[in-house]
């Protein structure tokens, strides 16, 4: 394998487990990371989406604060 | 991701020794029924995550690795059964290879066996949707067209991502509704607002005008300008107010009348009357004030009366004429009778 093959195919960035379920949910994430103002709202949900087991308490939390809940 | 550079098979499934040269390319691999197509995805898969698909899970019952991933000739011989992948890690940028038994399917030989290479091929074998069998692709070629996307996610298994899906969708129809109700409650409140300050329309420079003006009307200073914070109600509550419950004014002018009503009813010559009547029966009843304190001896004195035996007092054993002595209690208790009629009568002229 070349180095430019390499390079190429270990580009990709993993999300979460890898899966292609949390690779698909990571991607949008990163989406909504580059949207203006929800940097911090896109990092909080990576959190919640891909590291633990997400609940309709903690997602609102992430979404709109501590406050919301 | 990985690359398979060169996959060796053998006594596994229906293969006896074969060696593929697959170059870290795509492949595809054809031939007739029984030739052992399936047997190479087997082997992939096998070598990767010690398992196979097609001999585990539902529909699958009596089938085992163990027993059945062997060759039928080597089934007593299952560390005879080996695969062995050399795959291409871009990421690591190096070559790795790894081996495994049937009969110790889950401690393949890994070199070079290091914590990086390990960390790679766990997470290729914790997601084992890289091999896909015959009845999985089936399914997905005969299903409905309006259910192959479910068949996708199923194949992909993508069910956490219709999980998380479902999960904002909740969200966004929750916050949908509260969005409704609140927007609601700012139209109901701008609308009252603008008729208590009998304004057109609600803006900064109408409100702070009118309001200053119903300030002025109270003595209260008028307010210099008009941002979030502002309440055009400041100085009006003095420390002294409680927070006691609102109590509406058509209930307050209602319940003033009725004791008006009543204030009238007391001041009238006929109320006076009546109190010169109850004045009278409780002086009455007065009159014979050690009858009154003995009123509680008239159910004792039913019990003698009761318990007389025609001869003498059940009490104090004094010899009666019967008729006598009936006679006597019973003015008493006739007398006691009066008094309580009486007593009755003016509690009902005190009643308010």
């Amino acid at each position: 394998m070349s180095q430019e093959q390499d390079a190429q195919q270990a580009s990709p960035e993993l999300h979460g487990n890898g899966s292609v379920a949390h690779q698909i949910i990571g991607q949008f994430l990163s989406s909504l990371e580059r949207e203006q103002g929800y940097a911090e709202i896109s990092r909080k949900l990576r959190a919640i989406l891909l590291e633990s087991k997400p609940t309709e308490a903690t997602v609102r939390g992430a979404l709109f604060g501590d406050d919301s809940l | 991701m990985i690359r398979a550079k060169t996959l060796r098979i053998r006594e596994f499934r229906g293969i006896r020794d074969l060696t593929l040269d697959l170059g870290g390319k795509n492949f595809a691999i054809c031939g007739p029924n029984g030739t052992g197509k399936s047997g190479i995805v087997d082997a992939l898969e096998f070598v990767l995550t010690g398992n196979i698909s097609r001999l585990s899970g539902a529909g699958t019952g009596g089938l085992s690795v163990k027993e059945h991933g062997p060759h039928v000739d080597s089934r007593n011989r299952p560390d005879q059964a080996t695969v062995t992948l050399t795959v291409h890690v871009p990421s690591l940028k190096r070559d790795v290879s790894i081996t495994r038994s049937v009969r110790d399917a889950k401690k393949p030989r890994i070199v070079p066996d290091d914590a990086s290479t390990r960390a790679v091929l766990d997470r290729v074998a914790a997601h084992p949707e890289f091999t896909l069998s015959r009845r999985e692709l089936i399914k997905y070629v005969l299903a409905e067209p309006g259910k192959r996307a479910k068949e996708v996610q199923e194949i992909l298994r993508l069910d956490e991502v219709e999980s998380v899906r479902t999960l904002l969708q909740r969200i966004a129809n929750a916050c949908d509704r509260d969005v409704t109700a609140l927007r609601t409650a700012r139209e109901d409140g701008g609308a009252g607002l603008r008729k208590a300050l009998a304004i057109a329309k609600l803006s900064s420079d109408e409100i702070l005008v009118a309001a200053n003006e119903k300030r002025a009307l109270l003595a209260l200073p008028a307010l210099p300008a008009l941002d979030a914070n502002t309440s055009i109600k400041d100085g009006i509550v003095s420390a002294g107010v409680s927070t006691q419950a609102r109590v509406s004014k058509a209930q307050a002018k209602s319940e003033i009348e009725q004791l008006r009503e009543r204030i009238r009813t007391l001041g009238s010559a006929e109320f006076a009357s009546m109190c010169v009547s109850a004045g009278s029966a409780a002086a009455g009843l007065t009159q014979d004030e050690q009858f009154l304190r003995s009123t509680s001896r008239e159910a004792f004195l039913r019990s003698a009366l009761a318990a007389f035996d025609e001869q003498a007092c059940p009490v104090c054993d004094t010899p009666w004429d019967a008729a006598a002595f009936r006679q006597h209690l019973q003015k008493k208790l006739e007398r006691f009778a009066g008094v309580t009629k009486q007593r009755e009568a003016l509690e009902r002229m005190l009643l308010p």
